[in-house]
């Protein structure tokens, strides 16, 4: 009792002091910046785009995008946020300019995403994410992606039908990242260290326009904008950005041919493996699939969707996800392929290095918790399990091999390999006389891939045909 | 014995785990900034065997000062050395730690104003800051030993406590490949780190100090060896946490490598922006710290003057610090201050000083037994 008696008072004159004047903050002085996006601007300039929460349309809840920016809130639903794109020499005078211009101090304590448009990205991003890095109100566990085509896009779109706010599709949409694969999430002081790193080259997710979309946009600019029939709900808002589409018309298809040349999978079937790409229609504009890969600032290639998923698996970061395997009785049938639910088990890579010489070997091993197939095979008998379970470690394993070889054709280590390096050396003045950087591409890699079927969900077997229906199919 | 030398400072009793708690609190406050990433030059990927390694190096060190202490119950180092080196020997030896002590908490302080300012508060003036965190240093460093000690024992646990659980929330974005090559620079560069960075446990001597406060002065070595324990653990925890976080070059670069660790944890969409409740028990520990500097730095000169309390010396210093961390140009000039000149030279004090104090001891005893045995 003394003691705090006698602390009380220096506690409270400390209290009383620093919460003074200087680094006050009132919340409505302030403009909350949600995401922040990126793209090459004229004469080596960046265009910055910040998309800003509106706190009191959030407050309301309830209605959502797509109104084409009323304005006021008040008069029906309209976008929760705005956005404002400003070209500057810097990252931080953007911050500035922006801030003139809305008339509130734009804070990052917020933001949940740096965005860079893939043009840039291509250029060099360092000097970017080094400025970004270092800004105080910047928290490293955002998250980095790169969008196609561009940034300013992405981020002027009304990204979801269910989410009210950007910041919010960007938690649920990572979230993504554990139950699919098909991206990874990358926060940005991963992305820093990878930067800078000898033996982990930067990686981060592709987050897309849809292909549709695309098309519905350029489709509607040739009609000079507009809702043009899709529904009367407005397809641009008030200063040209477009807001959510809306949801389809009874009888609008899926434009066929349903994939551009080179989106086949191994099998030849449609695989739906790049962002933008995936045939559908209705739901949001854009999608995020696949890898940007990075050496250095500069982004010089991506993996596909079942590429990256390998990659995360060798990371030992893959959680689960479904793939459509070919049925191992009928492999060039793919509209025959099993779907399976795998998820990550063990990773194991081991690394021998002798002289300049690198040898990796990667063995995965993998689940299936779930699967249904489409023929009468009956894959849950014990003697037809070994069929799936080659047919699918076999399909994994075409796959990484492929993003193995892309990636050495890029010169980038996105597995990691060069982090398991390190422990064939003793000191650190030898790791980096060693560069792995310039031997990766020569390193020989040799992977093999296990999967162990442990459910097949609440069945046994596949739905059977009557013995009837066979004799009507036969004759 | 000199009566002269042996007067008392009536500033209460405390048990050895309020000493422990004090003793820590002063030496783990500095692992929390920029700690991780000096150690990190240094020792490459090997960094976090440097506290583990130095300290048990630093170990040796500390009990030759035990030993000192138990010797001469009731007496603080400086009284020792009057005692045993006589009055100028011992002047010189109180003046050596008093400037330790100042740089320890000039240089440490503005460390802490200059991340607070940089991170969260960058608009308030430095001056400013300053002035407000002194005027609570001033207040606590007023009070005497029991009372320090025992709010220590209460941050201590929780500073120990928070390193924990943060370490512990980071486990997930743990790497283990990045504390190899394991060897570093090197065996020998490594070798020379181990023997120099010694260093980081010079408040250590601040043992010397409090002995003579103890209820059981027997106790001395248990505090020794739980606060010691306590701060190689802490260290090594810290460097290793933010080594496997942060790859070597990146740690290279970071300015305060544990706060960005606190700043990453994300654990779903509710359990995140953990930094804040570090800054809030980092900054009541470093103003503590800063407490129990002020106090020591003024019982060394109390004891110097032979003044019977530390009080008056306490203004003195809290102006002394103030006006030395605010001419401080910047935090590099601070690090560069600290790490590079005042720990390695103040090396020396616990290299030199305790095991000085024991030859001279055990010389006392033997002409003491002479001069028995000749009577």
């Amino acid at each position: 009792m003394k003691l705090g008696k006698r602390f009380l008072p220096a506690i409270l004159l400390f209290a009383l002091i620093l919460t003074g004047c200087w680094d006050k903050v009132e919340l409505d002085d302030i403009a909350w910046v949600q995401a922040m996006g990126f793209d090459k601007g004229a004469d080596g300039q960046i265009l910055t785009t910040f998309v800003i929460g509106i706190p009191r349309l959030l407050q309301g809840g309830g209605g959502r995008g797509g109104g084409g920016g009323s304005g006021d809130g008040s008069s029906g639903p309209g976008p929760h946020h705005t956005t404002v794109t400003v070209q500057s020499k810097t990252v931080i005078e953007a911050i500035a300019l922006a801030a003139i211009n809305l008339g509130r101090r734009l804070s990052l304590q917020h933001t949940e995403l740096y965005l860079f448009g893939e043009e840039l990205a291509k250029s060099d991003i360092r000097f970017i994410v080094g400025a970004i890095d270092r800004y105080r109100e910047v928290r490293g566990s955002a998250y980095i992606m790169v969008a196609r085509p561009r940034a300013e896009d992405v981020l002027r779109v009304d990204v979801s039908p269910l989410e009210v706010s950007p910041s919010r599709y960007i938690l649920t949409l990572a979230q993504q990242h554990m139950q699919t694969g098909l991206f990874e999430t990358v926060f940005l002081v991963d992305f820093v260290n990878s930067l800078e790193s000898e033996d982990d080259f930067p990686s981060c997710p592709i987050i897309s326009l849809s292909r549709s979309f695309k098309q519905e946009g350029s489709t509607e600019s040739g009609k000079g904008g507009g809702g043009g029939g899709q529904g009367g709900e407005g397809q641009k808002g008030q200063q040209g950005e477009t807001q959510f589409p809306p949801t389809p018309r009874v009888g609008d298809r899926i434009q066929q041919p349903g994939l551009p040349p080179g989106l086949s999978g191994p099998q030849g079937g449609p695989m739906f493996l790049e962002g933008g790409q995936v045939p559908r229609v209705g739901g949001g504009p854009v999608e995020a699939m696949g890898t940007a890969v990075f050496r250095g600032g500069k982004m010089v290639g991506d993996l596909n969707g079942e590429e990256t998923r390998t990659m995360l698996m060798v990371k030992g970061d893959f959680e689960r996800g479904l793939f459509a395997v070919p049925d191992p009785q009928v492999p060039d049938q793919s509209q025959y392929s099993l779907s399976l639910d795998m998820r990550g088990r063990k990773t194991e890579v081991e690394v021998n290095r002798q002289g300049d010489r690198v040898e990796i070997d990667v063995h995965l091993t993998l689940e299936v918790s779930y699967m249904s197939m489409k023929t009468q095979s009956d894959y849950t008998d014990p003697r037809m399990e070994p069929l799936v379970e080659k047919a699918a470690a076999e399909y994994v394993k075409k796959n990484l091999d492929r993003a193995i070889m892309r990636t050495q054709e890029m010169g980038a280590d996105v597995f990691g390999f060069g982090r398991r390096l390190r422990r064939t050396f003793l000191t650190w003045p030898e790791y980096e006389a060693f560069a792995w950087q310039s031997k990766y591409p020569q390193a020989q890699i040799r992977t093999n891939v296990e999967v162990e079927l442990k459910r097949y969900g609440l069945d046994f077997g596949p739905l059977k045909v009557t013995p009837g229906e066979k004799l009507q199919e036969s004759q | 014995m000199n009566e002269g030398t042996r007067f008392r400072i009536d500033d209460g009793r405390i048990d050895w785990v309020e000493a422990a708690g004090l003793v820590v609190t002063f030496e783990i406050t500095k692992a929390f900034l920029v700690f991780p990433e000096k150690i990190a030059k240094e020792g490459l990927t090997a960094a976090w065997t440097i506290p583990l390694v130095s300290g048990l190096l630093a170990s040796l060190f500390i009990w030759v000062l035990v030993v000192v202490s138990k010797a001469h119950p009731g007496m603080n180092l400086i009284q020792i050395t009057n005692y045993l080196a006589g009055p100028t020997v011992g002047f010189i030896a109180g003046v050596a730690l008093y400037l330790y002590l100042m740089i320890i908490i000039v240089t440490g302080f503005r460390e802490v104003a200059d991340v607070l300012i940089t991170v969260y508060m960058p608009l308030t003036p430095l001056g400013f800051f300053l002035a407000s965190a002194y005027a609570v240093v001033f207040y606590v460093a007023f009070q005497n030993t029991e009372t320090l000690a025992r709010i220590s024992v209460l941050t201590s646990t929780v500073v120990v406590g928070m390193a924990i659980i943060l370490a512990a929330l980071s486990i997930g974005r743990y790497n283990t490949d990045l504390v190899f090559p394991p060897l570093g620079p090197g065996l020998i560069p490594l070798f020379k780190k181990y023997g120099v960075r010694q260093s980081i446990y010079g408040e250590f001597l601040s043992l010397g100090m409090i002995a003579a406060y103890l209820r059981e002065p027997r106790q001395v070595g248990k505090v020794a060896a739980v606060s010691l324990g306590i701060s190689i653990f802490t260290f090594t925890l810290v460097v290793l946490t933010c080594q496997m976080v942060f790859p070597i070059p990146s740690l290279l670069r970071v300015s305060a490598p544990f706060l960005r660790v606190a700043r990453v944890i994300k654990l779903g969409r509710f359990f995140q922006r953990l930094d804040s409740l570090f800054v809030f028990v980092w900054l009541g520990v470093s103003l503590l710290q800063a407490a129990v500097a002020i106090y020591l730095a003024s019982l060394v000169l109390a004891t110097v003057f032979h003044l019977q309390s530390h009080k008056p010396f306490v203004v003195l210093n809290v102006v002394a610090a103030y006006f030395g961390s605010w001419a401080i140009p910047n935090l590099a000039a601070a690090l560069t201050i600290a790490f590079d000149l005042a720990r390695p030279y103040g090396l020396l004090l616990l290299d030199i000083w305790p095991p000085t104090l024991l030859v001279l001891t055990l010389h006392k005893k033997k002409q003491l037994r002479e001069g028995a045995g000749g009577a």
